[in-house]
C-alpha cells in the first residue's frame, strides 16, 4: 500500500517537473532477436563449463600504446641522464681537473725552460716578478744571463712565458 | 500455447526464491541446474539494463554473457549479506560502464564522441521499435554522462527504488535523488527544445 502511494507520488512529481517526459510511453522501445532469451542460458552454460576466462583482453589503442609510451619515456629519461653525466659539453670542469691540467702544463713549461736557461736564473726571474712590475723591463737589464746571452732579451722571456700561459705561482712552488 | 507456456515459465521463475537457487548452486550435484535457473530468472532484466546503456544488441549480448560468466566464477564466494539480484545488477552495471570506458579508450576519443557513436547505432538499430518521441527520449538519455544515464534508466525504466539503486551503485540516496532530478531536468529540456 505504501509502495503504491510512493509510486503515485513519484509519478505526480514527474508530471509537475517534466510534463513532456511524463507523457512519453514508458514501454521498452528496444527488441531482441527472435528466441534470443530461449537460447541464451545454454550459450552461457556452455561458456561457463568450457572455463572461458571472464576477463577479455581488448587490444585498444590505449592498451597497446600505454606500455609502449612508458618504455619510450624510460629510454628517453635514461638517454638524457647518460648525456648529462658523460657527454654533456657544457658540464662545468671540476676544480681538481683544472689544477691537474695546469700542473702538467706548467711542469712541461719548466722542463722546456730548463733546456734553455739554468734553474737558478728562472727561479730568480720568477721571484723578482711581481704584478706591479711585471711589465717593467728594468729587472732583466741587470740579469747576468741576459748580459751573457745577448740573443735573448727580457721581452723574449716575458713573451715566452706569456705565450705558454705560465702560472708564476706554480713555477715558484 | 507457446505464449502460455512462456508466461507460466516466467511466473514460475519469478516465484523461485534466490535462496532456493543458491542452495541448488551450492550443491555440486545440482550446480548446473541451479545456475541455469538463475540465468533464466535474471537474463532479461540484465539484458535490458545493459541494452539501455550500450544500445547495440551485439555489444549487449557479449556483455550479458560476460556478466553471467563472472557470476558463475564468483558465486561460491557470494556472501549472502546482500541480495542476489543487487549483486548481479552491480556486476552488470560495472561491466556496462567498463565496456563504455573501453570503447572510449579503443577509439582514443573523448566520451562525447562515444555517445555520438551510440546515437548513430541507435538510429541504425534494427531492433528499435519505438516511435519518434521514444527515439528522441533515447537520444536525450544518451546525452547524459554514463553513470547518470545508468541511474536514470534504473529509476525510470526498471522502476527500482532509491535504496536498491544505492546498493547497486554504491552511491548515497541523496546523491541519487539529485542525480535523477538533474537528469530529468536535462531530458525535459532536450525534449522541449528539439
Amino acid at each position: 500500500m505504501n509502495n503504491e502511494k510512493k509510486i503515485v507520488n513519484e509519478d505526480e512529481e514527474l508530471k509537475k517537473m517534466a510534463p513532456v517526459l511524463s507523457g512519453v510511453n514508458k514501454e521498452n522501445p528496444f527488441t531482441a532477436p527472435k528466441d534470443y532469451f530461449e537460447a541464451l542460458p545454454q550459450i552461457i552454460m556452455g561458456k561457463c563449463q568450457s572455463n572461458v576466462p571472464d576477463k577479455k583482453w581488448t587490444w585498444g589503442i590505449f592498451t597497446v600504446y600505454k606500455p609502449v609510451m612508458v618504455i619510450a619515456t624510460v629510454i628517453v629519461v635514461f638517454a638524457i641522464a647518460i648525456f648529462f653525466l658523460f657527454v654533456n659539453p657544457w658540464r662545468p670542469v671540476q676544480k681538481n681537473e683544472t689544477d691537474y691540467n695546469s700542473f702538467v702544463q706548467d711542469e712541461g713549461m719548466i722542463n722546456d725552460l730548463s733546456d734553455i736557461f739554468d734553474e737558478s736564473t728562472i727561479i730568480e726571474a720568477v721571484l723578482t716578478e711581481s704584478p706591479e712590475n711585471s711589465s717593467d723591463s728594468a729587472i732583466f737589464e741587470k740579469d747576468d744571463f741576459l748580459m751573457e746571452n745577448p740573443y735573448y732579451t727580457k721581452d723574449d722571456l716575458i713573451n715566452y712565458l706569456l705565450d705558454a700561459n705560465t702560472d708564476m705561482d706554480n713555477i715558484t712552488q | 500455447m507457446c505464449n502460455f507456456t512462456n508466461r507460466f515459465l516466467h511466473s514460475t521463475l519469478a516465484e523461485t526464491s534466490d535462496e532456493y537457487i543458491l542452495s541448488l548452486i551450492h550443491d555440486k550435484n545440482s550446480q548446473n541446474y541451479g545456475f541455469t535457473i538463475l540465468v533464466q530468472k535474471y537474463q532479461e532484466k540484465i539484458y535490458w539494463l545493459v541494452r539501455h546503456m550500450l544500445i547495440d544488441h551485439d555489444d549487449s549480448n557479449d556483455t550479458v554473457q560476460d556478466v553471467f560468466i563472472k557470476v558463475w566464477n564468483n558465486i561460491q564466494n557470494f556472501r549472502e549479506d546482500s541480495q542476489l539480484y543487487t549483486w548481479i545488477y552491480r556486476i552488470a552495471t560495472n561491466e556496462a560502464l567498463s565496456v563504455l570506458r573501453k570503447k572510449k579508450n579503443l577509439f582514443f576519443l573523448p566520451i562525447i564522441n562515444v555517445e555520438k557513436k551510440l546515437m548513430e547505432s541507435l538510429v541504425e538499430d534494427n531492433y528499435f521499435n519505438g516511435d519518434q518521441i521514444q527515439m528522441k527520449l533515447q537520444k536525450a538519455i544518451l546525452g547524459l554522462p554514463p553513470k547518470q544515464r545508468l541511474i536514470f534508466n534504473m529509476k525510470y525504466f526498471d522502476a527500482l527504488k532509491y535504496d536498491e539503486i544505492a546498493e547497486i551503485t554504491g552511491t548515497s540516496i541523496g546523491a541519487l535523488k539529485a542525480s535523477y532530478h538533474l537528469a530529468v531536468k536535462r531530458i525535459e529540456k532536450y525534449l522541449t527544445s528539439h
